[in-house]
């Protein structure tokens, strides 16, 4: 294309073949290519923590000494440098393009509205778009395991937690996921941090 | 907008049109790779929409100057008729 461009050669069969492989064949390698990286990077929290306004979520969850649910679930393995999408996505049979679609309302927001604040000017609007679904929880802590059901508040509020009338993530229970967003008075330290490392454990879950 | 494509196809320069569509690959090129070193939304984002588009739109002037070099070429019947058969003969 760059040889096309500055010389200018005669369109004959050897320039034609050539201007096809690189205006048909080079450009749809790397279409295909850059959607499957792209498509994996979205996953990434690097790629949530590039909006500023996730910048406090992000350090949140990386932050080691932190308790909240969210910095406990990123120091696992499973979930990573991938812990926003792993508990944030879908898991729905069209999971993952409704993900994806929830995104693109993410990048509207953020372009209207978020975009020209400081990330502590938008921390209080900043909000989760529809309450968080137990399910998500629930494809790791399955709620059938022996250990999880000996908790007597797992046990009596079984019914509720299933049917999502009571969120793992709330005061009283596990505490808000990022708790350094809420209000002050909202604040509430997750139960394990309360009851202490002692009792966490993750096996029978 | 039929009559524009129609004149398009009858009088266009070929290699006007092959000059835009490789202007145009390589900035489509430029935006798709950006997104595979820099993994930010924005690279992302740009490779996935505005650089597939630009892409599609350089390979759909390439398919143009195809169509008009297959308007314009003359054909040979490869099959010979039976009058020049005779005529060989």
């Amino acid at each position: 294309m760059v040889l096309y461009l500055v010389y200018r050669p005669p369109l004959d069969w050897k320039t034609k073949g050539l201007l096809a492989l690189g205006l048909g064949v080079l450009p749809i390698m790397t279409a295909l290519i850059g959607n499957m990286e792209g498509l994996n990077a979205t996953e990434q929290q690097a790629f949530c923590g590039s909006c500023h306004t996730m910048d406090l979520h992000i350090a949140d969850a990386n932050d080691p000494d932190s308790m909240g649910l969210a910095a406990i679930h990123s120091r696992t393995k499973m979930f990573g440098n991938r812990s926003c999408y792993v508990c944030h996505k879908d898991y729905g049979m069209y999971g993952y393009a409704l993900t994806k679609l929830g995104g693109m309302g993410h990048v509207y927001y953020y372009l209207t509205d978020y975009a020209w604040e400081d990330a502590h000017e938008t921390l209080s609007r900043v909000h989760i778009a529809r309450p968080f679904r137990n399910d998500n929880c629930m494809q790791c802590h399955s709620t059938t395991g022996r250990i999880w059901n000996g908790v007597p508040d797992h046990e009596g509020l079984l019914d509720d937690l299933r049917a999502d009338q009571t969120s793992c993530a709330s005061v009283g229970c596990h505490g808000y996921a990022h708790p350094f967003s809420k209000p002050p008075e909202d604040e509430t330290a997750p139960v394990e941090a309360r009851l202490g490392p002692d009792t966490m454990s993750p096996e029978g879950t | 907008m039929n009559r524009w494509l129609e004149k398009l196809l009858d009088r266009g320069s070929r290699s006007r049109l092959l000059l835009v569509a490789c202007a145009l690959g390589l900035i489509a090129i430029a935006l798709m790779s950006w997104s595979l070193f820099d993994q930010g939304w924005i690279p992302v984002m740009m490779a996935m929409s505005i650089g597939q588009l630009i892409g599609t739109l350089s390979f759909g002037l390439f398919l143009l100057v195809v169509i008009i070099d297959l308007r314009r070429a003359t054909f040979r019947p490869s099959i010979p008729t039976q009058a020049s058969n005779k005529e060989d003969r």
